[in-house]
């Protein structure tokens, strides 16, 4: 029942937000600038009669998740690194520092030049979300209770003990708080990045063809599909996640 | 079991243990008394070796194990407590016995599955002391380990300390403000 009322609120939510894009369409006048979200569902329903959308679908969420992947797995090394050698982590912060402040557009053009357009959408998704990760674990670690090391130190905890008794609970918080972040991060700039370097068959290079072309309701198509994968991603996580912490102590630091 | 030489430390420039000698005896419980600030807790944490003496010597055999119940319980809130005092055994056969035994010792056999902020600040101070008990150390130190309990617990808890630390042959130095404490427990009585 109470799942019931939950899901029948997103509804009522989804379609007040909705009813507000229709209404705004309707008022524009012009669906070369604002397409009616019913003619972006039809043509939506149309792109999902094709082989090709779900090829096109699948690069860009292959790209994407080996992306996050590839970042999740490097800051989390990179994390490990420099909570034990000092020397790294300050060599590290000024390029994290910049690779975070710098925009994602001058990055993707020089990835472009250096890599070749096929592996721009991973490289700039592991590019915006590995300092995201590493920051938070970096924190993580940082904020690990030293009184609780020091309980850990007396009693004489073999590594991989302590690692299972006090590390991994301390960072968790941390280490979901940075995955949480990736996984919006990743679509955006994953996106972005396809629709400047269009590799063939890519979701951001149909938004690209849809610009180039006016075909405004292939934009939105596509967006949709966009917003409706990084859900998917994120309920998946969210429901692995769920699963994991039923094993894993329950309580956070 | 332990010999402390000329021992002195300070936190930057306030001096708060200076030129300390003692030496305690195997199976022999000393109480530590003295006044706020007086360099108690310190003084334990030198001997456990989590500081380090800016001058003397803490002599202590190569394999000693030591329980050592902290001011704070100090216990992991993500763990229950019966998985609090499993966390520092080693995965030995007995370890179920142990637990059971500890807890039983300091009355929490009933809250073996409750984590720590289910419990009482009195519960947790018994259960940090049921995980020095569970580990069997041969040398126990005990920072205030009845501040939180009322009378008649501490005076029980005072039997129980004493028979569990003869009954594993351990030497023991407790830290408390409590004449009654320190005279129920100890054998001896240091001021600092």
């Amino acid at each position: 029942m109470k799942i019931l009322r939950r899901i029948l609120r997103i509804l009522l939510i989804a379609a007040f937000w909705i009813g507000v894009w229709a209404f705004a369409s309707w008022r524009v006048g012009k669906p070369l600038l604002l397409p009616s979200p019913a003619a972006v569902a039809a043509r939506l329903w149309e792109l999902m009669q094709t082989a090709e959308f779900y090829r096109t679908a699948l690069n860009s969420l292959w790209n994407i998740v080996t992306g996050i992947l590839i970042a999740v797995l490097g800051g989390s090394l990179l994390a490990v690194l420099t909570s034990r050698i000092k020397l790294l982590r300050e060599v590290l912060l000024p390029i994290m520092t910049v690779i975070k402040t710098t925009p994602v557009a001058s990055f993707i053009i020089l990835a472009l030049i250096w890599i070749g357009a096929a592996r721009v959408p991973t490289f700039i998704t592991v590019l915006i979300v590995l300092p995201v990760v590493w920051t938070n674990l970096d924190e993580g670690f940082a904020r690990i209770d030293p009184l609780l090391s020091e309980v850990a130190r007396v009693y004489q905890m073999p590594f991989f003990k302590r690692l299972r008794i006090l590390i991994l609970p301390s960072l968790k918080p941390y280490f979901l708080a940075a995955c949480r972040t990736s996984l919006g991060l990743a679509w955006k700039a994953g996106i972005a990045a396809e629709i400047i370097a269009m590799p063939r068959a890519h979701i951001g290079t149909m938004i690209g063809e849809g610009k180039l072309y006016l075909m405004t309701e292939d934009m939105f198509a596509w967006t949709l599909t966009v917003i409706l994968l990084s859900l998917v991603i994120e309920f998946s996580f969210a429901a692995i996640w769920k699963r994991l912490d039923r094993k894993t102590p329950r309580k956070e630091a | 079991m332990l010999e402390i030489q000329d021992l002195s430390f300070s936190y930057g420039k306030k001096k708060v243990l200076d030129h300390l000698s003692l030496t305690l005896q195997s199976g022999e419980i000393l109480a530590v008394m003295g006044a706020s600030g007086c360099g108690k807790s310190t003084l334990l944490n030198l001997i456990a070796g989590l500081r380090k003496p800016t001058a003397g010597r803490i002599l202590l055999p190569k394999e000693v194990r030591i329980s050592y119940a902290f001011q704070e319980p100090r216990l992991f809130p993500w763990l229950t407590v019966s998985e609090n005092l499993r966390a520092v055994l080693t995965d030995r056969e007995d370890a179920d016995h142990r637990i059971a035994h500890a807890l039983a010792a300091v009355s929490l056999s009933d809250a073996a599955e409750l984590y720590p902020d289910e419990l009482s600040g009195g519960m947790n101070s018994r259960a940090s002391l049921a995980r020095a008990i569970a580990y069997g150390g041969n040398l126990f130190l005990l920072d205030e380990p009845f501040a939180a309990l009322n009378e008649e617990l501490r005076a029980e808890l005072c039997q129980v300390l004493r028979r569990e630390i003869h009954a594993a042959n351990a030497s023991a130095i407790i830290v408390t403000h409590q004449l009654s404490d320190a005279e129920a427990l100890a054998d001896r009585i240091l001021k600092l």
